[in-house]
């Protein structure tokens, strides 16, 4: 039996699944850690990897890192104590008598074949193997709980830890990045990894998700992603690998190419958004190599859907929008 | 007689928002209500511009052109070319990567150094223009 314990990002920026950027000053590494939370064509790396780990037969799989619950109720969890938590986890494995622990910290989307792993583990016979790949170590180990020791940091710990070395063959993106997370959807739609989008493919190379309302006279031209419950208005033209994730609003006449809209998102009126990611009010710009807050909210601003919020507003945007198929 | 005084290089502010455009509007005012205004506005300080600030650069644009003048921007910060292109705007003013490179793109020849008998055109084409005259 094996088990699995999955530390997600923790940086006290991010919630379970937004990018909080304070100021354009800000170095990319604030992206690092919460990136694996972010969704991606319908779901985050974190998900997706406790995903494969499932259907590999890991069992037990806790995911150790802030929550929504916990930024509700003033809780903000730390990198440490994710891990504290996670020596605890690991100490009840070993109590439960499991043969071998996954640990990974997400920050990194990793597809391997989990089986082959505690197999290669089993083989080597060390109380740990750590995954490596052409570029170096992963944070990825497996552990034999009956004989690691789990006094103390366990980051620590698994990082002086001798261990087995193991290759992964599979795709790898370290997330260490805006650059990097624009590669990873890029590489989904030109199937270089295992991820499919979380939406169906009503074209080939259009992915849309449920509930999603696209204008007649808006254009989404593959590859392209949209989400549940987004909203194209007229005349937008949707294209070149760009994604809009849940509960998005693209207003009138706006083009968006080679970008990603993270969920809950207002793109304004007849702009012209490429090589970017944007969240909310936040823009990082892969051309220029800039991120910036967007002060003006008739340009980029959060969207709060309707359905979450006061159902009987409806604006004149929104009235509009009978041409919705 | 066709003159044109000298080309104004002004700073833009870190913020372009309302507050700022407003001031910046009573500085560059009776400039853009001079003849053939020569404007060069230095963009290296823009952090951040609403739209309202993009608002202004369309609108001076606009009056110093109706005064058969000229805009051009140099130096942009990252921040502000994000801004223009996803605006839309980019693409309506002339940029430079400096200050006097864009001063230099007027063609800036001191009034008085023109003969004011000299023919209209031989600012423009120079040798043809005498050319024409020996012809």
């Amino acid at each position: 039996m094996a088990g699995a314990i999955v530390i997600a990002g923790s940086d006290p920026q991010v919630s379970d699944h937004k990018i909080r950027i304070s100021t354009a000053s800000d170095g990319w590494d604030r992206w690092r850690s919460g990136m694996a939370s972010i969704p991606v064509l319908g779901c985050s790396p974190i998900a997706r990897t406790a995903e494969a780990m499932k259907s590999a037969g890991l069992t037990g799989i806790s995911i150790l890192g802030p929550t929504s619950w916990g930024e509700k109720n003033g809780i903000r969890s730390s990198e440490e104590q994710a891990w504290l938590l996670a020596a605890d986890e690991l100490k009840t494995c070993k109590e439960k008598n499991v043969d071998a622990v996954v640990i990974t910290r997400t920050g990194h989307y990793i597809e391997c074949e989990w089986q082959s792993l505690l197999e290669q583990h089993g083989k080597y016979g060390e109380v740990a193997s750590r995954a490596f790949d052409s570029e170096g170590p992963l944070d990825l180990w497996v552990v034999d709980p009956s004989r690691f020791c789990v006094d103390g940091d366990l980051l620590a710990m698994l990082q002086v830890t001798k261990v087995a070395e193991w290759a992964v063959k599979g795709y790898v993106n370290r997330l260490a990045g805006a650059r990097d997370f624009r590669r990873f959807v890029t590489d989904i739609f030109s199937s270089r990894c295992r991820v499919r989008p979380y939406a169906t493919e009503v074209r080939p190379g259009v992915w849309v998700a449920d509930g999603a309302q696209i204008a007649r006279n808006a254009r989404v031209v593959a590859p392209a992603y949209i989400g549940h419950g987004v909203k194209i208005l007229d005349d937008c033209l949707i294209t070149r690998g760009s994604t809009v994730e849940a509960n998005s609003y693209v207003d009138f006449g706006t083009a968006i190419e080679d970008s990603s809209v993270l969920p809950d998102t207002y793109v304004g009126i007849g702009l012209d958004l490429s090589h970017s990611i944007v969240d909310g009010d936040e823009i990082v710009n892969l051309r220029h190599e800039v991120r910036l807050r967007i002060s003006d909210p008739v340009v980029m601003r959060r969207h709060f859907s309707k359905a979450q919020h006061d159902p009987h507003s409806v604006t004149e945007n929104e009235r509009d929008c009978v041409l919705f198929h | 007689m066709l003159t044109s005084g000298p080309v104004v290089i002004m700073q833009l502010p870190e913020e372009l928002n309302v507050k700022e455009v407003d001031h910046f509007m009573q500085e560059v005012g009776p400039l853009l209500e001079s003849n053939r205004p020569r404007i060069v506005l230095e963009c290296s300080q823009v952090h951040s511009m609403e739209s309202a600030g993009v608002e202004m650069l369309l609108r001076c644009l606009e009056e110093v052109l109706k005064r058969d003048g000229d805009l051009k921007l140099a130096a942009l910060s990252s921040e502000a070319e994000v801004i223009l292109e996803l605006m839309r705007v980019a693409r309506v003013f002339e940029t430079f990567p400096t200050s006097e490179e864009a001063v230099r793109s007027f063609n800036a020849i001191p009034a008085d150094a023109i003969p004011q008998d000299a023919p209209w055109y031989s600012t423009l084409f120079g040798d043809l223009g005498a050319l024409k005259q020996a012809s």
